[in-house]
C-alpha cells in the first residue's frame, strides 16, 4: 500500500480535484450569466450592475487572501491538492483542521504529524471524514432551499403592509447578533468595527461632496483594509 | 408572475443540480482514491469520526440554511457549495443589495445577490489557485505577524463597514420607526451575552432565534401602527 504522503501528493488526486473545481467554477459562471440577464430584465440599470460587480471584485480580494493563508496551514497536514479542494468547496480552515484532527484521533494517532507518517488508508479516512462531516448543510439546502426561499419571498411580497417590514428584519436580526458577538470579544474588536464605520462614513461624505461616485465601488474594500490594519494600532492602545 | 415562476423554477433546478454535483465530488473524490489505490479505511472508524462531526454540525447547518436563505435567496446554493458564508458571502450579498438599493426577499435582490456571490466565488477560486501556484514565494510574506494579526480582525472590520448600509434608509420607500427594530435585537443579544457569556458559542442558533423574535416584535409593532412603510414626502408626518 502507498504511503500517506504519496497519496496526498499524487497526480491522480490533483486531476480529480481540478475536475471538481472546474465543476464549481462552471456552476458559478452559469449562475452569474443567468442572474445578470435576470437583473437587466427586472429593470436594474446596467450601470448599477457594473457598480455591484466592481464592489464585489474589490471586496472579495482581502477575505480570499485570508483563505490562502489558511491554505498554507492546511496543506502542510493534508497536502496541497486536498487542501485546495476543501478550502474552495464548503470548507473553512477552522472546520477542516478540526475534522482532520478528529479523524486522526479516531484512527488512534495522538498527533496529526504522526498520522502523516502512516499509510494511504489513513489519508483516505481523513478525506472521507472531512467530506461527510460537512455535507449536511448542502443536503438540507438541496431539499429545503427552494421551499424556504419561495415561502419567505412570497410572504414578503404578498402580505401588503407588513411585507417590506418583514424583509428588513432578517438583516437587522443578523446584525443584531453579530455586533454584540464581536463587541464582547474586547476593546480592539469594538475599535476595529468603529474604525470601519468611520471610514465608510467618511468615504460616503467624500463621494457626496466631490461627486466621485466611482469611489463607491471601492468603499467596502477600503473600509475592510483600513479596519483590519487599524487592529495593529488598537492592540497597542488596549 | 408566470415569468417569475419560470425563472425561479429554473434557478432552483440549476442550484439543486449543482448541489448534487458538488456533493458528488466531495464524496466521490475520496472514494475514487480508495478504489484506485486500494486503500479503503475501516468504515466503522470513518463513520465514528464523521458521526461525531455530523452531531456537532447538523444543528448549526440547519440553522444556518434557515437563517441565511432569506437574505441570500437563490444564491444560497452557490453560497453553501463554496462556503465562507459569514466572512465573505453574506457581506458580499449585503453590500451588493445596499449598492443596488434593493430590499431582501425581492426578485431584484435575489438576482443581484446571486450575481454578486457567483462573481465573488469565481474570484475566490482564482485567488486560491494563484495561492497554490505561488505557495512557496508567498508564504513568508503572508505569514508575517502583522498580516496574520490583521487577518484575525477581518469579521469586525467587515461588519463595521456594513453598518451604514444596513441601518440607514435611502430611496422613497422607508420604514417608520425602523430604529426600534434595529435596536431591539442588539439590546436583547447584548443582555443575553452579559447574563450568559457562553451564548457566543451558539451563533447560528442565536441568529435563528433572533430572526423569530425580531419578526414577532415587528409584527406586533406593525399591528399597533408604530412601525409601517411610508413614502418620503407623502405620509412621513402621519
Amino acid at each position: 500500500m502507498k504511503s500517506y504522503a504519496e497519496i496526498a501528493a499524487s497526480p491522480v488526486l490533483m486531476v480529480l480535484v481540478l475536475a471538481g473545481l472546474a465543476f464549481v467554477a462552471g456552476l458559478c459562471v452559469v449562475f452569474y450569466r443567468k442572474t445578470s440577464k435576470r437583473a437587466l430584465e427586472l429593470g436594474i440599470p446596467k450601470e448599477t450592475l457594473d457598480a455591484v460587480k466592481k464592489n464585489t471584485i474589490t471586496l472579495t480580494i482581502v477575505p480570499s487572501i485570508s483563505i490562502v493563508i489558511g491554505l498554507f496551514t492546511l496543506s502542510t497536514v493534508i497536502g496541497t491538492a486536498w487542501a485546495w479542494f476543501r478550502l474552495s468547496v464548503v470548507g473553512a480552515v477552522t472546520y477542516e483542521l478540526i475534522a482532520a484532527q478528529m479523524a486522526t484521533a479516531a484512527l488512534g494517532f495522538e498527533e496529526m504529524t504522526t498520522a502523516m507518517g502512516s499509510d494511504a488508508s489513513t489519508f483516505a479516512a481523513i478525506m472521507l471524514v472531512m467530506s461527510i462531516g460537512i455535507i449536511f448543510g448542502n443536503v438540507f439546502n438541496l431539499f429545503a432551499g427552494k421551499a424556504l426561499v419561495t415561502t419567505i419571498k412570497n410572504a414578503g411580497t404578498k402580505q401588503g403592509g407588513f411585507g417590506p417590514i418583514m424583509n428588513g428584519c432578517f438583516m437587522l436580526a443578523l446584525m443584531g447578533v453579530m455586533l454584540p458577538f464581536q463587541a464582547i470579544k474586547g476593546g480592539v474588536y469594538i475599535a476595529v468595527m468603529l474604525t470601519s464605520l468611520a471610514v465608510a462614513y467618511l468615504m460616503n461624505l467624500l463621494i457626496k461632496k466631490t461627486g466621485a461616485t466611482w469611489l463607491g465601488n471601492f468603499t467596502m474594500a477600503f473600509t475592510l483594509i483600513i479596519g483590519m490594519a487599524s487592529s495593529l494600532f488598537w492592540l497597542k492602545v488596549f | 408572475m408566470q415569468d417569475e415562476k419560470k425563472y425561479n423554477d429554473s434557478i432552483h433546478l440549476i442550484g439543486r443540480i449543482g448541489t448534487i454535483g458538488a456533493i458528488g465530488f466531495m464524496v466521490g473524490i475520496p472514494i475514487a482514491i480508495c478504489v484506485i489505490y486500494n486503500c479503503f479505511p475501516s468504515m466503522s472508524t470513518v463513520m465514528g469520526a464523521a458521526g461525531t462531526l455530523l452531531a456537532m454540525f447538523i444543528p448549526s447547518a440547519i440553522s444556518e440554511v434557515i437563517s441565511y436563505a432569506p437574505i441570500l435567496g437563490s444564491a444560497s446554493y452557490i453560497t453553501f457549495i463554496t462556503g465562507n458564508v459569514m466572512n465573505l458571502k453574506l457581506p458580499v450579498a449585503i453590500s451588493a443589495q445596499s449598492i443596488a438599493g434593493v430590499t431582501s426577499n425581492t426578485p431584484e435582490s435575489d438576482a443581484i445577490s446571486t450575481m454578486a456571490i457567483a462573481l465573488s466565488s469565481l474570484e475566490t477560486l482564482a485567488i486560491i489557485a494563484v495561492g497554490v501556484l505561488l505557495l512557496t514565494p508567498l508564504k513568508p510574506f503572508l505569514s508575517t505577524p502583522a498580516i496574520t494579526t490583521a487577518t484575525g480582525y477581518m469579521v469586525p472590520a467587515l461588519f463595521g463597514g456594513l453598518l451604514l448600509g444596513v441601518y440607514t434608509q435611502s430611496g422613497k420607500k422607508r420604514i417608520k420607526n425602523k430604529w426600534i427594530l434595529a435596536l431591539f435585537p442588539i439590546v436583547v443579544m447584548g443582555i443575553g451575552i452579559l447574563i450568559w457569556p457562553k451564548l457566543t458559542s451558539y451563533q447560528g442558533y442565536c441568529i435563528l432565534g433572533m430572526i423569530v423574535l425580531t419578526l414577532a416584535v415587528a409584527y406586533a409593532l406593525y399591528k399597533a401602527g408604530i412601525v409601517k412603510e411610508y413614502t418620503v414626502g407623502e405620509e412621513e408626518g402621519k
